[in-house]
C-alpha cells in the first residue's frame, strides 16, 4: 500500500514537472508569428490565426471561439463513433434470442456507455460545437464573453470521457475496475450497490461534464446578453441564438442539480450516507432528482436542433421562417414547461395518482408549442421554392421523424397507455426517433450547411445525399421496428429474449429484432460514408469561388454568418471590394450594367431585406 | 448615381479586433486568442477530484496544487489580479481550512484522536490531511516564489 502511494507520488511529481515544462515552453510563445503553419486542417475557411502558436500547441492553447467550436465538434464525433460502435455490438447480440456473442454483463456495460456517451458526450458537445462557432458570428460579437472559461469548459470534457469510459480500458488489466452497468439513468439501489470502482469513475466523469456544460451555459447567457453587435437587438436576434439562450437557462437550473445528485450517490456508495437507501431518503428520491434534471435535459438536447432547423429550413425554402415570433414563444414555453413534467417518467412507481394526473396534464401541454413549431416549419415550406440540398433533406427528415417521435411521446404521456407500454421497446423507439431522428439529423444538416464556412471548401454532394437517404431509411427501419416490438411487450434493457411464448410471440419478436439490427447497420454504414465525405472534402474538396455557396443572396437569405465569411474571403483574396461589399450586400447587374444597390437591413432571420433602387428611377 | 452606397461605410472585419478596455498590458503585447491556463485548470480540477474522492493521496495533493496554481495564473492573465502569488497563497490557506474541517467532522481536533484516526487509516481523515497538505504546499510555495520575484511576466515565471 505504501509502495503504491510512493509510486503514485513519484508519478505525480513527474506529471507536475511535465506541466511546469509545458508552461515554461509557453513562455516564448508570444514571439511566435506563424502565418501559414499551425493548422491541422490546411487553409480553413476563415482567417485570423496569425497571432496563434504553431502546430498542436495552437489547439491546446486556443481560446478562439471558432477553434473551440471545432474542438467540440471533433470530440463529439469521436464520442458518436464510440457510442455507435457500442450499439452495433448490442444490435448484433440482439439479432438472435440467446447469448451469442457476449454475456449479459458486457451487454449492460455497452448499454450504459451507449446512453451516456450519446447524451452527454455527443449530444451536448455537438450542439456546443455549433453554438461556439456561430453564435458570436450571428450576434456580431468578437468572441464569447469569457473566452478562457469557454476553453476550460471544453478541456473538462476529454478527461470526463476518459473517466466515463475508464472501465473498458482497465477491465483487461485485471485491476478490478470494470465498466459501469447502471444504465444511463443510474437508478438506485442498483447503482448504489454495485461495488465496482468503475461506477465511481463514471460518476466523477459525469460530474465533470456537468461542470463543463454549466460553465458553457453561463458563458452563452452572458455573451448573448452583453456581447451583441450594435445592429442586433432582441427583435432581430436570430432563432438559433434564441434556442441556445433558452437551452442555457435550462442547463443553469438542471445541471447543478445533477451534479448534486451525483455527489449524493457517490457519498452513498463510498461514505455510508443514506440519501437513496430504503431506510434513508429512499430510492425514489433518486428518480425525482434525476428526472428533475433528466427531462429538461431532453429539451436541452432538442431545442438547439430545433433552432438549427428553424434557421436552415427557410434558406432552402426561399421564404422567411413562418411565424418567427411564435417559434420563439414556443421555445420559451417548452423551456418553462420542461421543468413540470419529470414525474411522467415515474408513472408506474406508485406515486400519488393526483400528482400523476397533474404531470400528465403538463406533459400533454408540451404538445402544443411542439405542434406550433412543426406547423410553422411546414408552412414555411408551403409554396416555397424548395431546393433539396443535403442540409434541407436533413431538415425535412428531422420534421418527419419529429412527427412520429413526438406523437408517440404524446401517447406515452397518457397514464393508462404508459402503464401498458412502460419499460418496453416502444419507449426506446419513441426517444430514438427524437435523439437520432431529430437531434442527430439536425446536427448533420448543420454540418453540411456550415461546412463551407468552416473549411472554405464544398463537400461531395452525391455522398451527402447517400448519407441522408441511408440514414433516413435506417432510422425508420430500426426505430419503427422498436415501436412494434414494444406493442408486442418486448421489455427494454435485456441482452436476451428467450422468454416464455406466453409473454410475447417469440418468432415475431425475433424477426423484428433482426429488422432493427439491419436498420442499425444501415445507419452505421451511412455514417461511414459521411465520415469519408467530411475528411476527404476537408482536404481535397473544391475550394469555394465566392462566399455564397448556397446562392442565398438570390432570395435575400444571406445570413450574418455568411456575411462574416464574405469579409474573410475578401480579406484573403485581397480585394474585389468594388463588386462585393463587406456587409454582405452585392451590386446587382442587369445586362452587364450596374443598375441598383442593396441596403443592409438586418432581419430576425439574419438575412437582409433587399431594397433595390433602380438606376433609371434616378 | 451611387451604386454601392452603404449604411455602414466601415465594414467590420474580425481580424481587426476592437480592443476591450479591460485588456491587460500582457494581452496588448501578445496574442489575444491563446492562453495556456484553461487546459491546466481543467487538468488540475480533474486530477484533484479523482484524487480526493478515490482516496489516492498523491493525486489529491498534486491535483489541488495544480488547480490552485492554475486558477491564480489564469486570474492574473485575465487581469483580475496584479500578482498571482497572493491569490495562490490565499487559496492554499482556504484548502488548509477545508482540510481541517474535513478532519474535524470525524475526530476532535486534538493530537491523540487525530493520531489514532491516522493510525486506523480513517479514509476521511486521511483525505482531510491530503487537502491540508496541498494547501500548505500552495501557500508556502506561493510565499517562496513571491519572495524570489515580483511575479511580472518579465521575471520568467509563468504568470
Amino acid at each position: 500500500m505504501v509502495g503504491e502511494q510512493l509510486a503514485l507520488t513519484a508519478l505525480m511529481g513527474v506529471f507536475l514537472v511535465a506541466v511546469a515544462g509545458f508552461l515554461a515552453r509557453m513562455e516564448d510563445w508570444r514571439s511566435y508569428t506563424p502565418l501559414a503553419g499551425g493548422s491541422a486542417i490546411g487553409d480553413a475557411g476563415y482567417g485570423g490565426h496569425a497571432e496563434k502558436p504553431a502546430g498542436i500547441v495552437r489547439w491546446f492553447t486556443t481560446v478562439d471561439h471558432k477553434d473551440i467550436g471545432i474542438l467540440y465538434g471533433i470530440y463529439a464525433l469521436i464520442a458518436f463513433f464510440w457510442g455507435g460502435a457500442a450499439v452495433l455490438l448490442m444490435r448484433a447480440e440482439l439479432a438472435a434470442p440467446g447469448f451469442d456473442i457476449m454475456q449479459a454483463q458486457f451487454y449492460n456495460s455497452l448499454l450504459t456507455s451507449h446512453g451516456i456517451t450519446m447524451l452527454f458526450l455527443f449530444g451536448t458537445p455537438i450542439i456546443a460545437a455549433f453554438s461556439n462557432y456561430f453564435i458570436p458570428l450571428l450576434i456580431g460579437a468578437d468572441d464569447m464573453a469569457f473566452p478562457r472559461i469557454n476553453a476550460i469548459a471544453f478541456w473538462l470534457l476529454p478527461p470526463g470521457a476518459i473517466l466515463i469510459w475508464a472501465g473498458f480500458f482497465t477491465a483487461p488489466l485485471g485491476l478490478g475496475i470494470d465498466p459501469a452497468q447502471t444504465s444511463w439513468t443510474m437508478y438506485t439501489p442498483l447503482s448504489a450497490e454495485q461495488a465496482n470502482p468503475g461506477v465511481d469513475l463514471m460518476l466523477l466523469g459525469l460530474h465533470l461534464t456537468g461542470v463543463s456544460a454549466t460553465m458553457g451555459a453561463i458563458n452563452f447567457i452572458a455573451t448573448i446578453f452583453t456581447e451583441r453587435g450594435d445592429e442586433v437587438n432582441w427583435a432581430n436576434l436570430d432563432i438559433f441564438s434564441w434556442t441556445i439562450l433558452t437551452q442555457s437557462a435550462l442547463i443553469l437550473f438542471a445541471f447543478p442539480l445533477l451534479g448534486s445528485a451525483l455527489i449524493m450517490l457517490l457519498l452513498d456508495r463510498n461514505f455510508s450516507t443514506a440519501f437513496f437507501a430504503v431506510e434513508g431518503g429512499s430510492p425514489i428520491l433518486w428518480q425525482h432528482l434525476f428526472w428533475f434534471f433528466g427531462h429538461p435535459e431532453v429539451y436541452i438536447l432538442v431545442l438547439p436542433p430545433m433552432g438549427l432547423v428553424s434557421w436552415i429550413l427557410p434558406k432552402f425554402s426561399g421564404r422567411k421562417l413562418f411565424g418567427f415570433k411564435f417559434v420563439v414563444y414556443s421555445t420559451l414555453a417548452i423551456g418553462v414547461l420542461s421543468f413540470g413534467v419529470w414525474a411522467h417518467h415515474m408513472f408506474s412507481t406508485g406515486i400519488d395518482p393526483r400528482i400523476r394526473a397533474s404531470f400528465m396534464a403538463v406533459s400533454l401541454a408540451i404538445a402544443i408549442p411542439s405542434a406550433v413549431k412543426t406547423f410553422n416549419w411546414i408552412t414555411t415550406m408551403w409554396n416555397g421554392n424548395l431546393r433539396l440540398t443535403a442540409p434541407m433533406l436533413f431538415c425535412i427528415g428531422f420534421i418527419s421523424n419529429f412527427v412520429i417521435g413526438g406523437i408517440t411521446g404524446v401517447f406515452l404521456a397518457a397514464i393508462p397507455v404508459d402503464l401498458v407500454l412502460h419499460d418496453t421497446y416502444y419507449v426506446v423507439g419513441h426517444f430514438h426517433y427524437i435523439v437520432m431522428g431529430m437531434i442527430a439529423f439536425a446536427g448533420m444538416g448543420a454540418l453540411y450547411y456550415w461546412f463551407p464556412i468552416v473549411t472554405g471548401r464544398m463537400y461531395q454532394r452525391r455522398l451527402a445525399k447517400m448519407h441522408f437517404w441511408l440514414s433516413m431509411i435506417g432510422t425508420n427501419i430500426t426505430f419503427f421496428a422498436m415501436l412494434v416490438l414494444g406493442y408486442l411487450g418486448m421489455p427494454r434493457r435485456y441482452a436476451t429474449y428467450q422468454f416464455d411464448g406466453a409473454i410475447a410471440p417469440l418468432a415475431q419478436v425475433t424477426t423484428l429484432h433482426q429488422i432493427a439490427t439491419v436498420g442499425a447497420f444501415i445507419i452505421g454504414f451511412a455514417q461511414l460514408i459521411w465520415a469519408w465525405n467530411m475528411v476527404q472534402s476537408w482536404y481535397e474538396g473544391p475550394e469555394l469561388d465566392d462566399a455564397d455557396p448556397w446562392n442565398l443572396k438570390d432570395d435575400g437569405m444571406f445570413g450574418r454568418e455568411f456575411q462574416w465569411f464574405e469579409t474573410q474571403k475578401l480579406a484573403a483574396d485581397g480585394g474585389e471590394s468594388e463588386e462585393v461589399r463587406a456587409d454582405g450586400g452585392e451590386v446587382e447587374t442587369d445586362g452587364g450594367e450596374a443598375t441598383g444597390r442593396v441596403s443592409s437591413d438586418p432581419r430576425s432571420d439574419g438575412g437582409y431585406r433587399k431594397a433595390v433602387r433602380r438606376v433609371d428611377d434616378e | 448615381m451611387d451604386e454601392t452606397t452603404s449604411d455602414d461605410p466601415s465594414p467590420r472585419t474580425w481580424d481587426d479586433e476592437p480592443e476591450s478596455p479591460a485588456r491587460t498590458s500582457a494581452e496588448e503585447e501578445g496574442p489575444t486568442r491563446t492562453s495556456v491556463w484553461p487546459l491546466v485548470v481543467a487538468m488540475g480540477l480533474t486530477v484533484s477530484e479523482v484524487g480526493v474522492f478515490m482516496g489516492v493521496y498523491p493525486l489529491a495533493v498534486g491535483g489541488l496544487v495544480l488547480f490552485v496554481a492554475s486558477v491564480a495564473g489564469i486570474t492574473h492573465e485575465a487581469g483580475y489580479t496584479g500578482r498571482p502569488w497572493r491569490l495562490a497563497g490565499a487559496l492554499g490557506v482556504v484548502l488548509v481550512a477545508v482540510g481541517v474541517w474535513m478532519v474535524s467532522t470525524q475526530v476532535p481536533l486534538a493530537v491523540d484522536p487525530v493520531v489514532a484516526a491516522v493510525g486506523g487509516a480513517d479514509g476521511i481523515v486521511l483525505r482531510g490531511f491530503s487537502v491540508v497538505g496541498a494547501g500548505l504546499v500552495a501557500a508556502v510555495g506561493a510565499a517562496v516564489v513571491s519572495a524570489m520575484g515580483d511575479g511580472d511576466v518579465d521575471d520568467g515565471f509563468p504568470a
